[in-house]
């Protein structure tokens, strides 16, 4: 490398401004409000879930989301490649750990979106060339993974384009060497999100209440984890990931939110699972019941409450 | 029976089992008997079985038929010779009135050649005398030959802070414990089959038909300990004594046996068998390490600019050690006094075009340089290390160790990342190219691509997946400029100790350079598809800097690792 120049951003931006640059220098990307919301279905037939999701980029963001990373790191080892799982690209991916919770990835258009998952077991999409770069107040959905393991939260990193950048950076000359040159990864916004878990028993709640406890598995939970939760100030929705078991008989199935009835908003199925993103106004309670079949043939009805208290 | 004795009959105790075994000697060596650190050097020629050429006769007393007699100290048991293997050891000569160490694993007593038979002198004293003869029955005479000879090797002590103090045989080692005493080699001008031959060797000399009348080397040796003291008063000799009759011979009456004759023990010395040949006087001193310094070999550099790893290492503590000086030899030594002293002895891969030095506390130092050892004979202090790779080199002086002025070896620190490789580029290696500084010489830092074996299979997949996501106009094979030095740390590109380069300090950095080489040349990088490669599908880090060119950076959770291994 021929002899280096060692300039402080500082230095750099006085330097413009000096010479009646105006533009401030490297902007914020801040994309902090940045979700994703995902519906989960369930093939009985296949025995898989499918994971159906939207990134939602709110009007308050600073630069376009390019795409996502979700995590799969799981607990036992799996054949990556499954074959029962559909996928819509071509699957590079090789190097990630054994561990990693196999899935199929199913993009809106081949040719433009690159998805796969990363030598660190993290699934990954976004756009050739920022095609598709979502901007702030926009939504891009249809993308879908498809999976054996039913819903959990995972955690999600969206990671935000860094173009605003590009143009103050390649105006420097040849050689020149930033001491702390800025970092997309700075403003990387880390939440969770809806996606396959490789859970254990002790993973569930059962929401409590009912006896024998075989019952009590009939309706199963992710989210919440206690059948009293004390949400944020200032949270308007909340979203409750519920298990079915494999016995239940789905026409017996109850949802009432605060007293309405919301039993359309779920999708009840043996061994299925739904995510179900229900407001918060006030202190909110939701009761789910469902009947199913014990192990000694006979039925049992598994009702329990969640209270939701903002 | 005197301790002489004692040895010959050991030896021929060996000889026995040995000719039990019907087994020839491997070539060139012969040791005497198990236990025994005696080992002698045959010919080549004895040794093969071949009809070697006869000694005989010498027409004189051949008193000097030991060549380069020489004290011998060995360090290590790897010094010591192994003729098997054709080594003749790496011991340190001792020269008159000089000193072996107790820390020692043996001293001893190595030879060259030597050679048996000759004549028998007329004066047994003097070794210019011409050769004795005999009248014969019917006239004439005949010239009398040295039918036996034989080397007495000894050495012993004599404390010389103790009036009349008695001689003491310390070496050699017998197969019994002690029974430490002389170790001797005869010849015989001729065996019971008629041939010339060491001791040793009869049975392979009178089995195969051969003279041996020379040996090209010996050696023998005793281990100091603890019971001995550091002092004067230690002597190395060798005898020698020669013999007219044969051992089957009845000595007349009056005659004596061996030649010179042997000087009986008196209560406090030994007996002197013979003449001494070779005299040599020495000292035993304290152990090598009697005073020492030693601490943590290798310690990671300091990086204390933004690695941009904000989770796992946001930058990089420096690593530490602790340095004791000891002064111990067999028993602690308390209160000893002494100095540190600290020079560079290596600049890691930095070989700036104008020849200087780092700053040595750059590149590590110590809380103090000074100090006494406590009563167990111990002081410790910390080795910080500097955020310049290189090796200091320490050592601690007393001006008074048991009333000598000591040294101790060096104790090297290297400042490194040591587990950095360079793998270079394979002729499978299509999609990369190493670029920047590649000559190897008349530069700073000659070697540049040295990385963890995470960045070189990054830079290697990013490449890939270049290949394949790019348009087919911008692909071309990536050029790889700066990764780190040999050992990391500090990468200062102007060769002035100061930073530059600032994150390509642990091996986990590569810049990229602005243009592919394709098929018809160099053509400017797709930056946003190799942006994407870097941060979505191997999760790395990607940065832009000045001029279109690019900085990669291994993902965060790679680092981890990075930092299990070279932190220290």
């Amino acid at each position: 490398m021929n002899r280096t120049l060692k300039i402080h951003c500082l230095a750099i931006a006085v330097a413009l401004i000096a010479g009646g640059a105006v533009a401030q220098q490297f902007p914020p990307l801040t994309i902090s409000g940045t979700s994703l919301t995902c519906a989960v279905s369930y093939d009985s037939a296949r025995q898989v879930y499918r994971y159906a999701y939207t990134i939602n980029a709110p009007s308050t963001n600073l630069a376009p989301v390019v795409g996502f990373h979700l995590d799969l790191a799981g607990k036992s080892a799996r054949t990556q490649l499954d074959p029962t799982l559909q996928n819509n690209i071509v699957r590079r991916d090789n190097k990630q750990p054994a561990t990693t919770i196999p899935v199929g990835i199913i993009v809106p258009d081949p040719g433009i979106w690159r998805a796969g998952i990363t030598p660190g077991g993290q699934f990954y999409i976004y756009s050739r060339k920022g095609l598709m770069d979502v901007p702030a107040g926009a939504a891009q959905g249809g993308i879908v993974i498809e999976s054996h393991q039913p819903p959990g939260l995972r955690t999600v990193r969206f990671h935000p384009s860094t173009r605003a950048w590009n143009t103050i950076i390649d105006a420097l000359p040849l050689g020149t060497e930033l001491e702390n040159p800025p970092n997309g990864r700075d403003y990387i916004a880390t939440t969770t999100a809806i996606g396959p878990a490789d859970l254990t028993d002790a993973d569930f709640y059962s929401g409590g209440g009912q006896q024998p406890a075989e019952v009590n598995k009939f309706l199963r939970y992710t989210a919440p984890l206690d059948n009293r939760v004390k949400l944020p100030a200032g949270t308007t929705s909340y979203t409750v990931v519920v298990l079915y078991g494999t016995t239940i008989v789905p026409s017996t199935f109850q949802a009432t939110l605060s007293g309405v009835d919301i039993t359309s908003q779920f999708h009840p199925a043996p061994g299925g699972a739904d995510a179900v993103t229900i407001p918060i106004n006030g202190t909110t309670k939701l009761h789910l019941s469902v009947d199913g079949t014990k192990s000694s043939g006979g039925k049992g009805t598994d009702s329990d409450t969640l209270t939701f208290l903002p | 029976m005197s301790k002489p004795l004692v040895v010959a009959v050991l030896a021929v105790c060996a000889i026995a089992s040995i000719a039990a075994a019907d087994e020839k000697p491997d070539r060139g060596t012969f040791k005497t008997r198990p236990g025994s650190t005696t080992q002698y050097q045959v010919p080549k020629a004895q040794a093969e079985g071949e009809a070697a050429q006869s000694g005989r006769p010498h027409m004189a007393p051949n008193y000097a038929a030991v060549q380069q007699p020489q004290l011998m100290r060995y360090r290590s048991e790897s010094d010591y010779p192994d003729y098997n293997r054709g080594f003749n050891g790496s011991g340190l000569a001792v020269a008159e009135n000089g000193i072996a160490r107790r820390s020692d694993w043996a001293i001893g007593i190595q030879t060259g050649t030597i050679r048996g038979g000759g004549c028998f002198p007329s004066n047994v004293n003097d070794d210019s005398s011409p050769c004795l003869t005999e009248a014969v029955a019917g006239g004439g005479t005949r010239t009398i030959y040295k039918e036996r000879e034989r080397w007495i090797f000894r050495i012993s002590y004599i404390d010389p802070s103790v009036s009349n103090a008695a001689e003491r045989n310390i070496g050699f080692p017998g197969i019994f414990a002690g029974l430490e005493g002389d170790d001797m080699l005869d010849y015989v001008r001729t065996t019971e089959r008629g041939h010339s031959c060491f001791g040793f060797y009869i049975y392979y000399c009178d089995t195969y038909g051969i003279d041996l009348d020379y040996i090209t080397g010996s050696v023998r040796a005793f281990k100091p300990d603890c019971t001995m003291k550091t002092a004067a008063g230690y002597k190395a000799q060798i005898f020698y004594q020669f013999s007219r009759y044969k051992s089957t011979d009845t000595i007349p009456p009056g005659a004596t046996e061996w030649e010179p004759a042997t000087i009986p023990a008196t209560t406090t010395r030994l007996e002197q068998p013979g003449r001494v040949i070779w005299t040599r006087n020495f000292q035993l001193g304290v152990g090598e390490n009697a005073l020492s310094i030693s601490g943590a070999g290798i310690v990671n550099p300091s990086v204390e600019s933004n690695t941009a790893y904000n989770t796992v290492a946001p930058t990089i503590a420096a690593g530490t050690s602790t340095v004791t000086v000891s002064s111990f030899d067999c028993v602690a030594i308390p209160n000893v006094a002494f100095t540190i002293t600290r020079e560079l002895l290596d600049k890691a891969g930095h070989d700036h075009v104008a020849a200087n030095d780092p700053p040595l506390d750059e590149v590590n130092s110590l809380a103090s340089y000074s100090g006494t050892t406590d009563s167990t004979g111990r002081w410790t202090t910390t080795l910080t290390a500097g955020r310049i790779a290189g090796s200091n080199s320490y050592k601690a002086t007393a001006p008074n160790l048991l009333g000598q002025p000591f040294t101790t070896s060096a104790y090297v620190a290297t400042t490194g990342f040591t587990g950095m490789i360079d793998p270079g580029v394979g002729t499978l290696d299509t999609d990369i190219r190493y670029t920047g500084n590649t000559e190897g010489s008349g530069l700073n830092h000659p070697g540049n691509h040295y990385g963890s074996p995470e960045l070189h299979q990054f830079v290697r997949e990013m490449a890939t997946m270049y290949q394949i996501e790019a348009d087919p106009a911008d692909r071309g094979s990536l050029g790889l400029n700066d990764m780190s030095i040999i050992l990391g740390g500090l990468f200062d590109i102007d060769g002035n100790w100061s930073p530059s380069h600032f994150r390509h300090r642990f091996g986990t950095d590569c810049d990229i350079d602005r243009r592919v080489l394709g098929p018809s040349g160099l053509v400017f990088l797709d930056q946003d598809t190799l942006q994407n490669i870097v941060e979505m599908n191997l999760d790395g880090i990607f940065l832009h800097e000045g001029g279109n060119r690019m900085h990669v950076q291994v993902p965060e959770y790679m680092v981890g690792d990075i930092l299990l291994r070279e932190a220290r």
